[in-house]
């Protein structure tokens, strides 16, 4: 956690239980309700067709946009998780935890987007050969990216062993060399003395 | 953003800290926090009302009772500066002008921006 949030008239504050339980509690019942009317407005909902999608009816959506999420089951915030297709956390955190997630507070935290959406864009930034990849072109390519990734590890390898670890084991003996030869598949790094 | 008096009398920050009850101030600064984060389309009831033309209430219930905070847009919509506090009792805010204060203080500030500060207590 950074000095700003640390030496903040707010982190000050939070050192009293009282103002930290308020606080606590106010994350919830604001934040839910905060929540869910901006990501009914991203997904183009009415609070009818959240409470469809819920299981609930519309009075029920419009109270708790209203007066607050105090009263919510975790059942209810489960079926609304669902309806919206995002995540849904309950648990027990350390503050520092919340404080983080507070300072952080977005647009884009405030309304998530969707867990098909994200996990599909998690799936295509992988670089490795598609399962449904349709030509030799598709693999060739791919492969000659995977063998560059692999070029530039082994060489970040060799860089950080020769300027970290070698200094360290030939102290004292520093007209040493450092040398890589290539065994098959391995990469042997050896420090030859200079005498 | 929040007004100051010619004497630099931060008005929001002196209402948070001589008026308001430790609940009253969570429920100020999280609206807040949450508002900031919002698109301005979605600015709604039950926190946010615009009261006539020319100002709007920031709202908010703490220990029982009303609170409101009277402020308007900067022209380009992205700067809400708040004027003043006030509790809200039967229809009646304490202080009781708090609305002509507002309209005032307004008049003010789109004169000479000199008179507005930047509202960070809500944030870490």
């Amino acid at each position: 956690m950074n000095t700003r949030i640390i030496n903040s008239k707010l982190f000050s504050k939070l050192t009293d239980k009282e103002y930290r339980r308020l606080f606590i509690a106010s994350q919830i019942n604001k934040g839910i309700p905060f929540q869910i009317r901006a990501l009914r407005a991203a997904r183009e909902m009415k609070q009818s067709d959240l409470a469809e999608l819920a299981e609930t009816t519309q009075t029920v959506i419009s109270r708790i946009e209203n007066k607050g999420a105090s009263n919510l089951t975790v059942q209810t915030l489960v079926k609304l998780a669902e309806a919206f297709d995002v995540a849904l956390v309950v648990r027990f955190e350390p503050i520092d935890k919340l404080i983080e997630w507070v300072d952080d507070l977005s647009p884009e935290k405030l309304s998530p987007e969707p867990s098909d959406k994200i996990l599909a864009e998690l799936r295509d930034s992988l670089d490795e050969v598609p399962d449904e990849a349709t030509s030799t072109q598709d693999i060739k390519r791919t492969k000659v990216r995977q063998r560059k990734a692999s070029t530039s590890i082994e060489q970040f390898s060799f860089n950080f062993m020769a300027k970290n670890v070698f200094p360290i084991f030939s102290a004292g003996s520093t007209q040493g060399q450092v040398r890589k030869e290539q065994l098959g598949r391995d990469l042997k790094v050896v420090l030859e003395d200079a005498a | 953003m929040e007004f100051a008096t010619l004497g630099q009398r931060r008005v929001i920050t002196q209402w948070v800290a001589k008026d308001l009850a430790m609940e009253a101030e969570i429920e100020l600064h999280d609206t807040l926090r949450f508002l900031s984060v919002t698109p301005r389309q979605l600015w709604t009831r039950p926190e946010y009302s615009p009261f006539d033309a020319e100002i709007s209430e920031i709202r908010f219930k703490a220990n029982g009772l009303q609170h409101r905070v009277f402020g308007f847009f900067l022209s380009d919509e992205k700067q809400y500066v708040m004027l003043i506090g006030a509790q809200k009792k039967m229809k009646i805010y304490d202080p009781r002008d708090a609305i002509e204060t507002a309209r005032k203080r307004r008049k003010l500030v789109l004169t000479d921006r000199s008179c507005i500060h930047e509202y960070t207590d809500y944030q870490f």
